[in-house]
């Protein structure tokens, strides 16, 4: 396969990114309106300018499609997960258990927003942290804009590592690494990801109350990263399945015992400019808002019976129990994983000679998270039926919010990822990636984070950003004689990073947060945010590639 | 549901039944189920910009 590549070519297939980044930044469209843009814009650049036949956009489009609906299953259960919670009212209870162990509004953001978010990425991902923990932000008096950027931001580092490693996983699958390469990469890739956890902690720190906020959360954010970071540097070269969840829980944990600290034991004044104006006058939430939190906490539940701690947290230690259940016992995962269906497709191959192997994309349902998530909103809502939190019509009402928050993401996640698989069927990507590394030369290593995060913009995931960009990750390692475990490395601790621009999640947050069609205003923040983390990254994988 | 919110599940929906034709229709080589997966496909995609385009109008 031999695609010329010209600066012409390459601003050409840069188009439907164009496209979709001026719709989103500079006329603030949802992911839902610009993503069907961007699709159709990916279609007449390969039909047109990569000669791309029909039938290979045909493919490509059905593949994204296909890949869409796995990922939409885990979408749509999470979003159920969420609208049984609210309507159990356990958001209230979860949130002001939290606040009360922790009555520093510094810590309780960053519980929320770094803590428990990275933690739900430890067992779940695919959106999950941004779209609880949006809500549960915003619970506490946190601007809806923040309580979006803040998760995205926090969660960001455990991709790689988290939700059983799956994006690890699929890099390992992808560039069918030896061995010895790969103990290399997952420890490449675990420094650079301590360096993004870290950055991660300052961050939120920052956007809480700038160089205020860094000193008064330095401790936090040391023994945190050191917990998070530090374990999954350890433990990459132990166990890479678990990695990200059990070092992610720890942290999780250990944030109680730092809210013990003398320094944090006290409730002090929520005067950041994140916190809504009644919040940061000391008025608490205003009556007006509290009434819409009210709402959106407790699905609007008046009189319900009181809940603990441990009783809002009933639909996610479910999804723990469910999800290690059937992953670590191997004869249950075996049983359930044995039942798998899929779609083939054929090898393709464009006017230009850009070619694609066939392919099968399978999907096992009974191991998949949409399961886990589904199985434990089920679970949580029966406990929280069965404890009377539950209302007349609850069942109605969930699943019509469900359908209400899902649908737009359904139309943007399908849009996106078919729009990904073209521009990667013609040989756009490519183009894209030799452009870059032919105009970098030894240099790459600087900029391969970026890459790594600019596929999971384009496919809102760090596995998809693994699979698209792994093997010209080592092939460039290869060609341009850099050391192939940092580049590769770079590639996932990048494509994690990029989870805080990818439209997928900032969507998932802004549906939640009751911001729906504000996606452009988020990414004006991520978006220079994940540039200087993964320049900061970059420069790494510079001096040690 | 808004009239947006039905017409965005049109939308999905459209897309989602035009992936079996366009499937079927390119493994056949049967262009009619190729063209009207491709014509739902599109226009699935092209109701939410639309919609968009309209609101401002």
């Amino acid at each position: 396969m031999e695609t010329h590549v010209s600066l012409t070519n390459w601003l050409v297939a840069f188009l439907p990114l164009l496209f979709l980044l001026v719709l989103m930044l500079a006329r603030q469209w949802g992911a839902a309106e610009a993503g069907p843009v961007s699709w159709i814009g990916a279609v007449v650049v390969a039909w047109f300018f990569f000669d791309t036949p029909i039938d290979v956009i045909g493919y490509e489009s059905v593949k994204g499609t296909w890949s869409a609906v796995t990922v939409l299953y885990v979408v749509w259960a999470s979003i159920l997960i969420y609208e049984v919670t609210h309507e159990g009212g356990a958001f209230e209870p979860l949130r002001e258990g939290i606040t009360r162990i922790m009555p520093d509004p510094l810590l309780q953001v960053l519980a929320f927003g770094w803590a428990f978010a990275s933690f739900l990425q430890g067992v779940t991902g695919f959106g999950v942290p941004i779209a609880v923990c949006a809500p549960l932000l915003v619970g506490i008096g946190v601007r809806p804009l923040y309580a979006v950027i803040i998760p995205l931001i926090g969660h960001a580092w455990n991709n790689t590592f988290g939700t059983l490693a799956v994006a690890w996983l699929g890099l390992k699958q992808v560039t069918e690494m030896d061995a010895t390469l790969a103990m290399q990469t997952a420890l490449y890739a675990a420094i650079f990801i301590w360096v993004l956890n870290l950055l991660g902690g300052f961050l939120v720190c920052w956007l809480y109350d700038r160089w205020r906020g860094i000193r008064d959360g330095l401790p936090v954010i040391i023994v945190m990263s050191f917990l998070q970071g530090g374990l999954t540097l350890a433990l990459s070269q132990w166990n890479d399945t678990l990695n990200g969840f059990i070092a992610s829980t720890v942290a999780f944990i250990a944030l109680f015992a730092i809210a013990r600290m003398p320094r944090y034991r006290k409730a002090k004044p929520a005067d950041s400019h994140i916190f809504v104006e009644s919040v940061r006058e000391g008025r608490g939430v205003d009556p007006e808002a509290a009434a819409k939190q009210d709402a959106a906490l407790s699905g609007g539940t008046t009189s319900a019976p009181t809940m603990s701690l441990n009783q809002a947290f009933i639909p996610y230690y479910a999804l723990l129990v469910v999800t290690f259940g059937v992953l670590l016992i191997a004869p249950i995962k075996n049983a359930l994983g044995s039942f798998s269906f899929g779609v083939s497709f054929p090898a393709t191959v464009t006017g230009l000679g850009f070619e694609r192997t066939a392919t099968t994309l399978s999907m096992a349902p009974m191991t998949h998270a949409g399961t886990f998530l589904l199985v434990a909103a089920i679970i949580g809502y029966l406990f929280f039926a069965g404890m009377g939190h539950m209302r007349k019509g609850s069942i109605g009402r969930i699943l019509f919010h469900t359908v209400d928050k899902a649908i737009p993401s359904t139309i943007a996640v399908i849009s996106l990822i078919a729009m990904s698989n073209i521009m990667a069927g013609s040989g756009s990507v490519h183009v894209l990636a030799e452009g870059v590394a032919a105009a970098t030369g030894s240099g790459y290593g600087f900029l391969a984070p970026l890459v790594g995060g600019l596929g999971s913009f384009m496919t809102t995931s760090n596995l998809a950003s693994n699979l698209l960009f792994g093997t010209f990750q080592l092939s460039t390692a290869e060609a341009t004689g850099l050391l192939s475990a940092a580049i590769l490395g770079a590639q996932t601790a990048g494509a994690a990073a990029g989870n805080m621009i990818a439209p997928g999640n900032v969507l998932l947050g802004t549906t939640t947060a009751g911001i729906l069609g504000r996606e452009g205003e988020v990414l004006k923040v991520t978006i220079p945010l994940f540039v200087m983390v993964a320049l900061i990254i970059g420069v790494v994988v510079l001096l040690v590639a | 549901m808004t009239r947006e919110t039905i017409w965005l599940i049109i939308a999905g929906v459209a897309a989602l039944v035009a992936v079996p034709l366009l499937y079927i229709g390119l493994g056949d080589n049967n262009t009619g189920l190729m063209t009207i997966g491709f014509a739902l496909f599109t226009a699935g995609m092209l109701i939410a910009p639309l919609m968009r385009l309209f609101q401002r109008k």
